[in-house]
């Protein structure tokens, strides 16, 4: 994957997305009319208010969501054209998910968390620990690869989740509030987990957040409210003296 | 791909370890139930089986010439008549081994012996077949001469004393009393004496054997002659029935069609073989149903138990598609969650049924040891059965059974699993992740 050699094509597009609930007889438009392209190993950071529809954008772009109307094309592949089946490929391969809780399975190890993706890619048992091994070792998680997610703290179980998104090698990764529940602490070593991605691995990177310090180190920051982007931002790309070859916690 | 998603199905069945033994302990009653009532009945069958391969029976055919006013009924298809022609043709026949044609006396015969009465159906037949009987004899020897009898085995216990006034038979050692047949003519009710020579009695327990009195077909001859007052010659004789022995009981129900095909009315065991492979069908069925209905409330229980396992797993439902599990993985992971629950019950519950076949069959096997010494229904007295009769194998379990067994059960347990495996494998991740 990422073998596209046409850096220009944008990486993520959306036209006219919308996403509307009904509640009761109320019709609510989570995301209104959003229109937006992103290129390959941008850092991009979504932000806005609760209820903004930030989190609801994330999980459209990501294939987890079916829009109500609007067209999504990720990686040259029309998300609307795409079967169940065809969607379930499409985020094992292209997009890599972290989660404000984490969302660790409980009863496995921090190696079989890792390792789930390969499950669902047909990889045998060999290959799953060796590469999911390989990537918590790049993660400085080398210690906790049979701890339980129980047994780990807030930060290592956050870089556990960030190893499973890495897991297939996707060109994008998505995040949604991926600080929110950790102390500013690690919480910085997150971001710059996420820096490096975008800056390193080419990755494209969409981060959701209320976090100032995620924005503020990000290529580009969109503001929503309403369902609707107010505000598009670009920046420069924040100083890069942050991103270490070897990182500790 | 399957065993790694099976895998990881065994991994989530021991999460809840509680819930996971009380579900499967109703699967674990439910396979019990049923394996133990089927295997009762193929006890019972076993038992009324091994009760007629004891006899003869399972070889031989009883064929009946269709009475004559049948022949008269239908002048294309004339009824078939058992004369000595057909009987050399039926003796060609595949699968025959023996044929022994009868002749029934047509008046009744009465037996006399000193103040006791006694009635037996007469029977004659060619004194150069008898050996064919192939009946086992309780005293003298097997062979029949003019004014010789055979007596069935348990003739001598049909006398009584007429004027009696409660009835109540009387045994007659028809070897030391003499016995004469007493015949009355059709025309004018004369009525005749034969002084009756034993040459043999029969064991009883020949079933259809012990109320015969066979004598030699020439004596049925006369006396049929004398009551009727019409000539029969030998060369014309036809006979009514006949006894046929095949040569090996799996071909016994196909000669029965062949004789039936000729237009002879045939009873042969098969008939009854097969009622009684039909009775033990439905005693099955019914049996099998009861025991069901526990498996019903164990794939209620499974089918809880699941929906309340994906309940609770909803969010990793959602983390599974969202690192790219297809609807099909997560319907995979959740069934075969639900068959093991079947599988693992069904596998206990197997184990425990031949634990219980010891148990019962050895308990038997005792009882039916103590009846022997006793000589009556010894520590089963309780019991209107006789042990001695299972041979020790009330709960008998074909090796099909278990099969069988474990292939409902585990079906039992998909069938459970099914529609809260489908609801999971259907959610919208985005629902499924945002749960609480």
């Amino acid at each position: 994957m990422g073998d596209a050699p046409d850096d220009r094509t944008p990486m993520i597009m959306a036209r006219h997305l919308e996403k509307t609930y009904r509640i009761g007889t109320h019709q609510v438009h989570a995301v209104d009319r959003v229109s937006l392209a992103i290129p390959r190993g941008q850092f991009i950071t979504i932000m806005g208010p609760s209820g903004s529809g930030k989190s609801t954008l994330l999980y459209l772009l990501g294939g987890l969501d079916h829009p109500t109307a609007g067209d999504i094309v990720i990686n040259r592949q029309h998300l609307n054209s795409l079967s169940s089946e065809d969607l379930a490929e499409f985020r094992r391969e292209t997009i890599g998910f972290i989660f404000q809780a984490f969302h660790l399975v409980p009863s496995m190890s921090a190696l079989e968390n890792v390792a789930l993706p390969g499950i669902f890619a047909g990889l045998g048992r060999a290959e799953r620990e060796e590469r999911a091994y390989r990537l918590m070792h790049m993660l400085g998680l080398d210690r906790w690869v049979d701890h339980k997610p129980t047994q780990l703290s807030g930060g290592q179980q956050q870089r556990v989740a960030i190893a499973r998104a890495l897991f297939n090698d996707p060109p994008i990764i998505m995040a949604d509030e991926p600080t929110g529940a950790l102390d500013s602490q690690t919480g910085e070593h997150v971001l710059r987990l996420l820096e490096r991605m975008a800056r390193k691995l080419n990755k494209t990177v969409v981060v959701v957040t209320h976090d100032a310090r995620i924005a503020g180190r990000a290529d580009r920051v969109l503001r929503l409210r309403d369902g609707s982007i107010i505000e598009d931002t670009k920046q420069l790309p924040a100083a890069t003296h942050e991103t270490h070859e070897h990182e500790t916690t | 791909m399957f065993f790694e998603l099976a895998r990881l199905a065994l991994s989530n069945l021991t999460r809840n370890r509680s819930r996971l033994i009380m579900t499967v302990s109703g699967v674990i009653v439910g396979t019990t139930a049923v394996m133990v009532l089927l295997a009762l009945t193929f006890g019972l069958q076993n038992a009324a089986e091994s009760g007629l391969g004891a006899s003869s029976a399972l070889t031989e055919i009883r064929l009946y010439a269709p009475p004559a006013f049948v022949s008269r009924e239908d002048m294309d298809n004339p009824a078939p008549i058992l004369d000595d022609d057909t009987v050399n043709e039926l003796r060609a026949m595949p699968g025959v081994q023996a044929v022994i044609p009868t002749l029934s006396f047509y008046g009744s015969g009465e037996l006399v012996s000193g103040d006791y009465h006694a009635y037996a159906p007469i029977v004659g037949i060619d004194a150069a077949l008898v050996p064919m009987l192939n009946v086992a004899i309780a005293q003298g020897e097997l062979s029949l001469k003019s004014g010789e009898a055979i007596f069935g085995g348990q003739i001598n216990q049909y006398f009584v004393d007429p004027e009696a006034s409660e009835y109540e038979p009387i045994e007659v050692d028809v070897f030391a009393e003499p016995v004469v047949l007493r015949i009355t003519s059709y025309s004018d009710n004369r009525q005749r004496d034969f002084r009756l020579r034993p040459s043999a009695m029969l064991a009883p327990g020949n079933g259809l054997y012990d109320s015969l009195l066979f004598l030699p077909l020439e004596d049925v001859m006369s006396l049929n002659e004398w009551v009727t007052g019409e000539r029969q010659s030998r060369r014309d004789i036809s006979y009514d029935q006949a006894i046929v022995r095949t040569t090996d009981r799996e071909i016994t129900q196909d000669v029965a069609e062949a004789f039936r095909d000729l237009g002879f009315y045939v009873e042969d065991a098969g008939d009854f073989i097969r009622q009684l492979n039909d009775f033990f069908t439905t005693l099955r069925l019914v049996l099998g149903s009861i025991g069901g209905i526990a498996l019903i409330v164990a794939a209620f229980g499974i089918a809880n138990t699941m929906s309340m396992a994906i309940l609770e797993r909803t969010k990793e439902i959602g983390v599974m598609k969202a690192v790219g599990a297809r609807d099909g993985d997560v319907l995979t992971v959740f069934l075969v969650e639900a068959g093991l629950v079947g599988l693992v019950g069904g596998a206990i519950g197997v184990l425990i049924t031949y634990g219980i076949q010891n148990v019962v069959n050895g308990a038997l096997q005792q009882a039916a040891a103590a009846g022997e010494n006793t000589g009556g229904g010894g520590a089963m007295f309780f019991l209107p059965i006789d042990p001695t009769r299972f041979d020790g194998q009330l709960l008998a379990i074909p090796p099909e059974l278990p099969i069988f067994i474990l292939v409902v059960a585990t079906l039992v347990g998909l069938l459970a699993g099914l529609w809260p495996a489908v609801r999971a494998s259907h959610l919208l991740p985005v629902i499924a992740l945002r749960s609480e």
